[in-house]
């Protein structure tokens, strides 16, 4: 209790810090979320180049919202993945949830590989790994995508879930059912698993 | 439990959140079924592979990025923004709070979109025009209120001198208004002051007309001395005309008395002034015109001597 208390006297100072003017503060949140927001706007949108314009965008509206932000109401963390989600799921629907083909090559996406501490063999392991994922997210139906990447990649709760989409919960138990079978099926038939 | 039943419940199967009763049955189905066995291994599978791909690198520079997007300085809130719309049309904005504004609204689609559309509804009502009345409307008002279409002329003039006699008490109250401004009273003083001192110090009997009398004699006086004055300095001009008409009479008989004298000796003149119908003399200094060489009577140089 103590230490949560803490963290959200740190998070309401963090912000005072930020609308005050304090450039440092905004670049620490900058930095601590803009991979986990990035992440996420890329399994919807589907493309590096609309990820990071959509995370700008994101971070844009953090940033003139931010003092919403309710220290009692929970963590900064929490109220900013919720933002963030919330936006990015929006953005999606309003571009008619049409992902574009991730035909980007590796080459393209090499400057990725120099911020990580892992050997090369196994950077490029992962990266064939999340871009054939990616592949396969992209061919289920929006309904069933939008579920798989709540939960499975950005491991919400049932809850949460249906919080955030606000639809019924034995909707939401469906489609994370449905969408895990197809999604399996297609990395069968891609020879992933 | 049929196929179909475990597939429907696979997920949760594989989230743990089935009751002990549903999963025990799930689990013998998977014991006997090799399909279904085959399939959640490839469930399990693919959220294995999920959560290892989870996370996407952004690239190096998205966090510059982010933060060249974001304005520097304090910021503000589109709820503060919208509190200072009021203030940035009735142009009493702070200047520290105008630049804060200013970059919200250069980086904000919203707040834009927003003040846009109250620049542009305030134009709509500046510029819409008074809606033209039904001709019948006022007597219609007429009869709705008096019961009658038209008003007898004696009630019209009445109202007429009721108007000018409101309007006239207001001027005169305006008036007395004035004259009782502590500015209005010191020019009542300042002027009674002055008559007060025409009657005792000019007039000769007390009286405004003696004042007028006295200002006219004075006047005439006045004119009499500026006339004689006159006179006097004509007859000052006169004199003095003649006094340097004799003495430009004088000068010149010196002058044409030195210029005698000196052609006598033989001197050059040149410059000096010549008696008329005197013989012109050969000029010693060559004329600005001639050509070098011809200074001392000598031919030119390159000229023909003939």
């Amino acid at each position: 209790m103590g230490a949560k208390v803490a963290l959200s006297n740190e998070d309401a100072q963090l912000v005072r810090q930020c609308l005050a003017g304090d450039e440092a503060a905004w670049e620490e949140i900058v930095k601590q979320y803009s991979r986990r927001i990035y992440s996420l706007a890329y399994r919807f949108v589907g493309t590096h180049e609309a990820a990071e314009d959509l995370t700008q965008e994101v971070f844009l509206r953090i940033y003139r919202t931010l003092d919403q932000y309710d220290p009692q109401a929970g963590s900064l963390s929490n109220w900013l993945m919720r933002v963030a989600r919330n936006l990015i799921i929006d953005d999606w629907r309003k571009r008619g949830r049409t992902p574009t083909e991730a035909s980007d090559t590796l080459e393209a996406h090499a400057y990725h590989l120099k911020s990580r501490a892992e050997s090369p063999q196994r950077l490029v392991e992962r990266r064939q790994l999340s871009e054939q994922i990616q592949a396969a997210i992209n061919k289920l139906s929006p309904e069933l995508r939008t579920c798989i990447i709540l939960r499975d990649l950005e491991e919400l709760s049932y809850q949460e879930i249906v919080d955030l989409l606000k639809i019924p919960e034995g909707t939401v138990k469906s489609r994370i059912n449905r969408g895990r079978i197809e999604l399996a099926k297609i990395l069968r038939r891609m020879k992933v698993i | 439990m049929t196929c179909e039943q475990f597939q429907e419940i696979i997920g949760e199967y594989v989230d743990g959140t089935l009751t002990p009763a549903v999963r025990a049955q799930c689990a013998e189905h998977v014991m006997s079924c090799p399909a279904c066995r085959q399939l959640l291994g490839d469930v399990q599978a693919t959220m294995a592979a999920c959560r290892q791909a989870a996370i996407v690198e952004p690239p190096g520079d998205l966090v510059s990025r982010i933060l060249r997007a974001t304005p520097a300085g304090p910021m503000m809130s589109c709820a503060v923004f919208d509190e200072l719309i009021l203030d940035y049309f009735e142009g009493y904005i702070s200047a520290s709070d105008y630049h804060i504004f200013e970059d919200h609204f250069q980086a904000c689609p919203r707040c834009q979109r927003l003040l846009t559309s109250i620049r542009l509804a305030r134009q709509l009502c500046h510029e819409a025009r008074a809606v033209p009345a039904p001709d019948d409307l006022q007597r219609r008002i007429m009869r709705a209120t008096v019961g009658i279409d038209r008003v007898p002329i004696h009630r019209k003039w009445r109202a007429i001198a009721r108007r000018w006699w409101g309007e006239t008490r207001a001027k005169l109250a305006r008036i007395i208004g004035l004259v009782l401004a502590p500015e209005g009273m010191t020019a009542v003083i300042l002027s009674l002051a002055t008559v007060g001192f025409l009657l005792v110090e000019v007039s000769d009997d007390m009286t405004l007309s003696g004042v007028y009398r006295q200002a006219r004699i004075k006047a005439e006086r006045v004119f009499a001395h500026a006339r004689s004055g006159s006179l006097e300095g004509r007859r000052i001009a006169s004199r003095w005309h003649r006094v340097t008409s004799q003495l430009s009479g004088v000068l010149r008989f010196g002058a044409d008395l030195f210029v005698e004298t000196t052609d006598r000796v033989g001197y050059p003149t040149s410059g000096a002034p010549r008696e008329r119908g005197e013989k012109k003399k050969e000029p010693l200094a060559q004329s600005p015109g001639a050509p070098l060489g011809t200074r001392h009577g000598g031919p030119a140089i390159g000229r023909d001597p003939r």
